[in-house]
């Protein structure tokens, strides 16, 4: 999903962190294109691939469904999240503090730690698959929920330990770590989808498709996918990122708009190229002896990446899924952090980052974050995105509307219920109608997302009216 | 500009080997060691080339 480090932690610097970007600190689109590419590389690809598999999907909706999803992600990070971040060139969280007012800023926080915390649990869980294989460790079924067996309670709190560690103590070091590892990283997940491949007999690109054909029926406990679940997934993976406005934090030192583009670095490398090969292994894995005793026995084969990496590409493969886990962790669990530190502003950042990262790995031990992650996914954008809109719709209607702009800094309250309001509204109503009606919650993103923009307007107009 | 060139030699190294297993002229095995040695010589490379660029070299 994501491990930019090179602009994503100006906040740890307390580099403009309440005021605009200058000049002189703007970057070019190398800079940007290099992060992005490597952002998207991130361990919790190698479980997004195979659970597309699990899903039943078929060949024309998976591959047209990634090509028309992403590029509808990088469109939203070009002509949604760009102009603003170039506009006022502020952070998510100072500019969400001059509409919203600060206490609204630690709810939005405490949401945002949280849901960090269990992604940073789904990546300790990729790696913990991918060190539990010297001591035969049994891997969790794609139907397991709750800790399977003591191996893996051990492996994976000594593998959390350690990321927790290294988040609170060392994260420049990991940091740099990461960015050596990331072309690597996105060169290992390129081999394993061309060995796989070979290893499948696909020699054309229409034994390619024959791989998952019409497709299947979903696997037990997944929903079955079609285009639109495939393409409103890839579009809203990220939504937090685009629609929610985070990555104003990191485009912000954008020199020009066209810089939104470079996101399709990110997208066609990691959300399709990756996805695929990881889909490639899994699909490798269901034509093997053990996977064929799984499904006589009546069972799951699991969703275990360590495993399928090293099946394909040996001992690299396996370093790959713990680089890969563990320099998404980290800057994770780091950021889970910052967000807890600003609620408790007294306490100290290690004492903070080692919690979370204790709330991280207890996370990982359950693997529902990583089987279901397909679903966490999509809820981490739908609670997230819609606060962007607040953003969006007041740049560009406040005036129009005869509306205040920076209501709460304009107005010297440190919370703005016009905000509050929208954003509960709009999430427990699509939230509810998602549960009640079952529909896949990706569908859901956009229509609260401008439910929460027009509700925000409404307010403010009937509270500034007032 | 000199991590660029070895980073670069590396991936066309690794890329290659991939194709020389598509193509049947490497076995697993072989391509397993081949990206294993490949791994090993990316980070152990880019932590060497850190080490001379922060004035390490110098001791001598």
């Amino acid at each position: 999903m994501e491990n930019n480090a090179i602009l994503q932690e100006p906040s740890r610097k307390g580099e403009f962190e309440r005021q605009p970007v200058p000049p002189y600190h703007f970057k070019d689109w190398r800079k940007f294109l290099g992060m992005y590419a490597g952002e998207h590389a991130a361990g919790t690809e190698f479980v997004i691939g195979p659970l597309f598999l699990t899903a039943g999907v078929s060949a024309f909706d998976l591959i047209v469904g990634l090509l028309v999803g992403n590029f509808l992600a990088v469109l939203t990070w070009r002509y949604i999240t760009t102009p603003i971040a170039t506009a006022d060139r502020l952070t998510l969280y100072y500019k969400l503090e001059k509409i919203a007012g600060r206490k609204l800023v630690i709810g939005y926080n405490l949401a945002n730690g949280l849901l960090f915390c269990f992604l940073a649990g789904a990546m300790i869980t990729v790696s913990a698959t991918a060190v539990g294989i010297p001591f035969d460790m049994p891997m969790p079924a794609l139907t397991d929920t709750v800790p399977t067996s003591i191996s893996w309670v051990l492996v994976v709190l000594g593998v959390g330990a350690v990321i927790s560690v290294v988040a609170a103590k060392g994260y420049d070091a990991v940091s740099k770590f990461s960015n050596i590892a990331a072309p690597w990283m996105v060169m290992v997940f390129l081999i394993a989808g061309i060995v796989a491949a070979k290893r499948l007999g696909v020699t054309s690109f229409s034994d390619l498709w024959a791989v998952w054909g019409t497709g299947s029926e979903p696997f037990p406990g997944q929903i079955k996918f079609t285009f639109w679940h495939v393409m409103f997934f890839a579009w809203f993976c990220n939504a937090a990122m685009h629609l929610g406005m985070s990555d104003l934090s990191v485009l912000r030192y954008a020199n020009k708009n066209t810089i939104g583009w470079t996101t399709a670095a990110g997208m066609y490398v990691g959300h399709f190229m990756a996805w695929i090969s990881a889909c490639l292994m899994f699909a490798l894995y269901l034509r093997s002896p053990e996977a064929a005793a799984i499904f006589a026995g009546g069972g799951v084969p699991p969703v275990a990446p360590g495993p399928l990496a090293y099946e394909v590409v040996g001992i690299a493969g396996l370093i790959c899924v713990v680089v890969a886990g563990w320099t998404t962790a980290n800057p994770t669990i780091y950021r889970a952090g910052l967000a807890f530190q600003a609620i408790f502003p007294k306490s100290s950042t290690v004492k903070v980052t080692l919690v979370t990262g204790g709330i991280a790995t207890i996370a990982g031990l359950f693997p529902a974050f990583a089987m279901k992650l397909l679903d966490f996914v999509a809820v981490y954008g739908f609670i997230l995105a819609p606060i962007g809109a607040v953003i969006f719709f007041e740049y560009y209607f406040s005036a129009k509307l005869g509306l205040s702009k920076n209501y709460a800094q304009v107005k010297g309250t440190s919370f703005n219920v016009a905000v509050l309001a929208a954003w509960l509204i709009s999430m427990v109503v699509f939230y509810a109608w998602s549960l009640y009606q079952d529909v896949f919650l990706s569908f859901f993103t956009l229509p609260a997302w401008v439910a929460c923009g027009l509700l925000f307007l409404l307010f403010s107009k009937i509270l500034q009216k007032k | 500009m000199k991590s660029t060139y070895f980073g670069l030699f590396v991936l066309v190294v690794m890329f290659s080997l991939a194709i020389l297993f598509y193509q049947d002229l490497l076995n697993q095995s072989q391509l397993n060691l081949g990206l294993l040695i490949c791994t090993v010589g990316w980070f152990g490379g880019f932590a060497v080339l850190n080490f001379l660029k922060r004035g390490g070299g110098r001791m001598k």
